[in-house]
């Protein structure tokens, strides 16, 4: 009998005569087919192992460390005094794992571009910054290096730049005295094309899908979805400053003063708390301006306790702290701060979302 | 690759070295091969997909630290999946606890965590995981133990029995009755 062979015989032996019955058998096929269904996250494979091995690095070490103490003893006591190590060095950096879970922004510094800005993003892939002032986008690289430059047609005024998921284009806003445009530029070729536009009502607060379809605008105090290759246009609800998950299930909004998040699948609405300017860093953390605090706050929305984690960044800028952009893997950020009405400050920084 | 944490071998025990089922892979080769069972097993008894990649990495970094423990003569998949089945029964106990108020959502997407997410295919599955996951509930604990254990975390019977710390022909007994109901609610839903 082969090996294959010897498997499906044990196999065979270890089922049950309910298994070998052939109305549950079409059964146990289907459960086979949902478990192959169910996906691993296979990211979390290999960042969960690269932590396991630091810690068995350390654990090493630390069992080096204790060789010349206990050469001298005998075999018993030495290997209680290694246990006691181990445990001891496990026991200790997962106290440590633990202080470090949760988010946190680092490495905040001050972008070396100067000039008079309107709004600033991240691209997707965090190594472009985008600039918006009253006469051009402007393109640079994370250390202030110049990549392009695209004139703007002359407007009275300029609101809200947002990177397409893409990293091909970027949207932004003109606004004269009775209409307002959405714009999408492409940051390499400079061509330009019409989006949107809506006559007698603001639009503010650009806020792109993870696909690149769809753009969330505020539109008058009214949140619209519209679509980025047609002239679809959908009205969502009443509200300010969109900010929509990456998986396009939950869109957060401002409504009378606190964050709300919306379910459009589910039609489910759930309050935050008191804050303006949400932003979502990826499909568990959203960020929003606690003035209470005066600092940005960041919440995991689906959890039941909606605790709010500060991010400890009153102080640290010049000015109050406002929106923060992240890149798609969340490990780069920008920070917007808002030194008076007119006038913002860019800062770069990293992040973890655990 | 990765440090081993292995038990010495010494004269003192012959039969460790002479037992052909002795499990003498490192951690990070186990971990290699198991990550995937746990996290799937985990993932399709928490409803929650992050709250079951949390779990996971809990249930991983327990192994690690009691690995010492671990007597190698026994086998590993029964030894991580009695870690990650009471790691998921404390998680319940916590759920109960702190149950979400009617009206709150306990979402989790698989969207953004499969390399190969096509999305017409995953609504199919999804829709009929979930499925599964309703009639699954209408089973009692026992039942859906064996069977997650069984059909999930892909286990024999002898291994469930280990993990659940009954004899196999219990286990047994209550896979025998958990089909059979779960196949009665399918043939119900029209689904069988």
């Amino acid at each position: 009998m082969s090996g294959g062979q010897k498997e499906t015989m044990d196999k065979f032996k270890q089922s049950s005569d309910v298994e070998r019955d052939p109305t549950i058998a079409k059964l146990l096929v289907h459960l086979k087919t949902m478990r192959e269904a169910v996906p691993v996250n296979y990211q979390l494979k290999k960042d969960l192992k690269q932590k396991l091995l630091a810690q068995m690095q350390q654990m090493g070490n630390v069992n080096k460390a204790q060789v010349p103490v206990i050469q001298n003893r005998s075999k018993r006591t030495r290997r209680w005094v290694t246990s006691i190590a181990l445990v001891t060095a496990v026991i200790m950096v997962s106290v440590l794992w633990k202080t470090m879970q949760g988010p946190a922004v680092e490495d905040l510094k001050p972008f070396p571009v100067q000039g008079e800005f309107v709004d600033a993003d991240l691209s997707p892939d965090g190594k472009q910054i985008i600039l918006l002032t009253k006469e051009s986008l402007l393109v640079y690289d994370t250390k202030g290096q110049k990549i392009n430059s695209i004139p703007l047609p002359e407007q009275s005024e300029v609101d809200s730049v947002a990177y397409s998921p893409l990293g091909q284009e970027a949207a932004f806003i003109l606004r004269d005295q009775q209409r307002s445009e959405i714009w999408a530029a492409n940051l390499y070729g400079g061509a330009k094309r019409l989006i949107y536009d809506a006559e007698n009502v603001p639009i503010q607060s650009l806020n792109w899908s993870s696909d690149g379809k769809w753009l969330y605008v505020q539109k008058g105090e009214e949140i619209w979805k519209l679509s980025t290759n047609s002239t679809q246009a959908m009205h969502i609800g009443q509200g300010l400053r969109p900010s929509v998950s990456p998986g396009g299930n939950h869109i957060a909004i401002e409504q009378n003063g606190e964050i709300v998040v919306l379910s459009e699948k589910e039609k489910q609405v759930k309050k935050i708390g008191k804050g303006e300017k949400a932003q979502w860093i990826n499909e568990k953390w959203l960020v929003f301006f606690d003035s209470a605090k005066q600092d940005l706050v960041a919440v995991n929305p689906l959890e039941a306790s909606t605790k709010q984690v500060p991010l400890g960044l009153s102080g640290k800028l010049h000015g109050l702290p406002g929106e923060l952009h992240s890149s798609v893997d969340g490990s780069q950020i920008i920070m917007i701060g808002h030194e008076n009405k007119n006038e913002i400050s860019v800062y770069t920084g990293t992040s973890r979302w655990r | 690759m990765g440090m081993a944490i292995k038990k010495e071998h010494t004269a003192e025990d012959p039969e460790m070295i002479q037992n052909e089922s002795y499990e003498d892979r490192d951690f990070s080769e186990l971990y290699d091969e198991y990550f995937d069972r746990i996290n799937r097993y985990l993932r399709s008894r928490v409803h929650n997909m992050w709250d079951a990649d949390d779990l996971t990495t809990v249930v991983f970094m327990k192994a690690l630290e009691k690995f010492h423990q671990y007597d190698r003569r026994n086998l590993f998949a029964s030894w991580i999946f009695r870690i990650a089945h009471n790691t998921f029964i404390d998680y319940l106990r916590k759920v109960k606890e702190y149950p979400m108020e009617p009206g709150e959502w306990m979402n989790g997407s698989h969207e953004d965590h499969d390399d190969t997410w096509q999305p017409e295919k995953n609504l199919l599955n999804d829709e009929q995981v979930y499925f599964l996951h309703e009639k699954m509930e209408q089973l009692t604990q026992d039942q859906r133990d064996v069977l997650s254990l069984r059909y999930f975390g892909d286990l024999k019977i002898s291994q469930v029995a280990e993990v659940l710390g009954k004899t196999e022909s219990s286990v047994k007994m209550i896979s025998h009755r958990g089909l059979r109901q779960l196949q009665k609610l399918y043939e119900m839903e029209g689904q069988g």
